[in-house]
């Protein structure tokens, strides 16, 4: 059974893994546009993608555009896995078909 | 970790627009069938409607302002997301552009070459053109929505070409444009 993922499921990361695991594999989203799309500080985004990091859901990648510095954020295979298994334990919790705890 | 279901609820709200607000975001070629749907719809409007020296501008101003808009929107898109460099994925887009960029020069020759054509095979050429890049891409994507779009409106075109040339802009304009701009927004909506 799907088990809740503790790191995922704070309201912040939650939401920033709802976004990157909307786009294609392969596929990477810019820091700027993230922080935009959900409203957060740079370093409010930055200290949760380093957690999510940490846990080896999210790669990094710095890279340069025009002599600026860019940052592209992209959800690794097991961090798709790991929030398909919470999503699972919501649904099963919204159901009744687990006990919370 | 206990998680009410009023929690688990909440969270899965969020989980939804978060998701919706992102591919809307992101629906870069939604809003470029937006854009030529709208450019050919009114195009082929003008056409059928003003026989004039005119038309020859609006026909040269449509494609520009369209190169340019998606030009503008392409580098808005980069600025959001990029496909990861040196993955598979960046290897397949790498080749679809080619392959673009083949298609569409190959019409410029063909069109140069086909000449004198009248202004109804000028306009089945093009839509036809294009429409075999959806065909094309939506196979190669495995998005059936493109191979749909593609497959209809050649068929639509070649039946209004054939069966009523003289209302052929009209018709173009309704199920050429008309598709494209209803598809792009069909794609937004589906989002909700």
């Amino acid at each position: 059974m799907a088990e809740l993922n503790e790191v995922i499921h704070q309201p912040i990361r939650l939401r920033i893994m709802a976004s990157l695991v909307t786009l294609d594999k392969e596929t990477q989203v810019g820091f700027n546009y993230l922080k935009d799309l959900l409203d957060l500080t740079d370093g409010n985004l930055g200290a949760h993608l380093r957690k999510l990091e940490e846990a080896g859901y999210i790669t990094i990648t710095k890279t340069f555009v025009n002599k600026k510095p860019h940052t592209f954020v992209e959800a690794t295979g097991s961090g798709r896995q790991a929030f398909a298994e919470h999503v699972t334990a919501l649904e099963a919790i919204l159901n009744g078909n687990k006990r919370p705890g | 970790m206990n998680v009410t279901p009023e929690e688990a609820q909440e969270a899965l709200a969020a989980i939804q627009q978060t998701t919706v607000k992102m591919r809307r975001g992101l629906a870069y070629y939604a809003y470029q069938q937006i854009l030529w749907g709208l450019l050919w719809f009114v195009g082929f409007l003008v056409s059928q409607f003003v026989q004039h020296a005119m038309l020859n501008w609006v026909w040269i101003a449509i494609p520009i302002l369209g190169v340019i808009g998606s030009a503008l929107m392409g580098v808005s898109q980069g600025r959001r997301m990029r496909v990861t460099p040196d993955s598979r994925l960046a290897f397949i887009s790498s080749r679809v552009g080619i392959f673009f960029g083949s298609l569409y020069g190959f019409g410029v020759v063909w069109f140069v070459i086909f000449q004198p054509l009248n202004a109804l095979q000028i306009a089945l050429f093009w839509i036809t053109l294009v429409m075999f890049s959806y065909i094309v891409a939506g196979a190669w994507l495995r998005i059936s929505l493109l191979i749909g779009i593609g497959v209809g409106v050649t068929v639509m075109s070649l039946l209004g070409y054939y069966l009523l040339p003289g209302y052929f802009y009209l018709w173009s304009a309704v199920f050429a444009g008309g598709t494209l701009f209803g598809s792009g927004i069909y794609i937004l909506l589906r989002w909700r």
